[in-house]
């Protein structure tokens, strides 16, 4: 059985740090190189500040699964939540080469995500969003 | 022949730790309300930062806006740190380029 780590936080971005240390701590425990483990933190971060932010029409406490496995060669994420359909894989790309003069704030997080894991995909079940995502191992540490 | 040299006053911020969503969140009007209308260059200094996420960015491309002909620059960024502003497209901002 691959080791894994699962986690549930409240959508308040107060929460996001306990699901990055968690993931941290669970890749440094299997070796994993900084790489991975920064790649894994600024997706997390990302990826979980977008559903806190723009997932819910409600000011009620929804609950927001993390779940990682690791094998041979990858790190496996999930996320799911309730919160209303959103496919960050489907977003518009930022204007990377529009001058910083005019240059939107927005798009960034999503960019930063897509260019650093190797797989994401999105699935709606019912009234879940459901994210996997898929970063390749370098090899560990130590 | 001798030259005199003026001082140039800076707005030097300097930021520390870990700069992740939940922290740019809490700290985002403050440093919105020092970097707007600076009137003098403005220095991001991120000599003690190990975690940067678009949030921050985000502050970054506000305070280059606001700085204008005035001048922003992000200084001491370690490696990763450097690669996430160059994959937003945003070495522009780097002292070294």
């Amino acid at each position: 059985m691959c080791p894994s780590f699962s986690l549930s936080i409240a959508n308040r971005m107060s929460e996001l740090p306990r699901a990055t240390q968690a993931a941290g701590e669970f890749l440094r425990q299997q070796g994993v190189s900084r790489d991975v483990i920064a790649t894994v933190d600024l997706a997390l971060d990302e990826l979980l500040a977008n559903i806190v932010k723009w997932g819910y029409a409600d000011s009620g406490e929804h609950r927001i699964q993390v779940t990682g496995a690791i094998d041979t060669t990858h790190m496996h994420m999930a996320i799911e939540d309730d919160g209303r359909p959103f496919d960050p894989t489907a977003a518009p790309e930022p204007d990377l080469n529009a001058p910083l003069e005019r240059r939107r704030e927005g798009g960034l997080g999503i960019h930063l995500v897509r260019t650093l894991v190797d797989e994401i995909h999105y699935e709606r079940h019912g009234a879940q969003n459901c994210l996997r995502l898929k970063v390749a191992l370098a090899p560990p540490s130590g | 022949m001798s030259q005199t040299c003026q001082p140039i006053e800076v707005l030097i911020v300097e930021f520390q730790g870990r700069l992740d969503t939940a922290l740019c969140v809490e700290m985002e009007a403050e440093v919105r309300a020092t970097v707007t209308a600076p009137q003098k260059p403005v220095v991001f200094d991120l000599k003690g930062v190990d975690f940067v996420c678009s949030a921050f960015l985000r502050l970054c491309i506000y305070a280059y806006q606001q700085a204008g002909n005035q001048g922003f620059e992000v200084v001491n960024l370690n490696p990763s740190i450097k690669r996430v502003f160059k994959i937003a497209g945003l070495d522009m901002m780097l002292q070294d380029k």
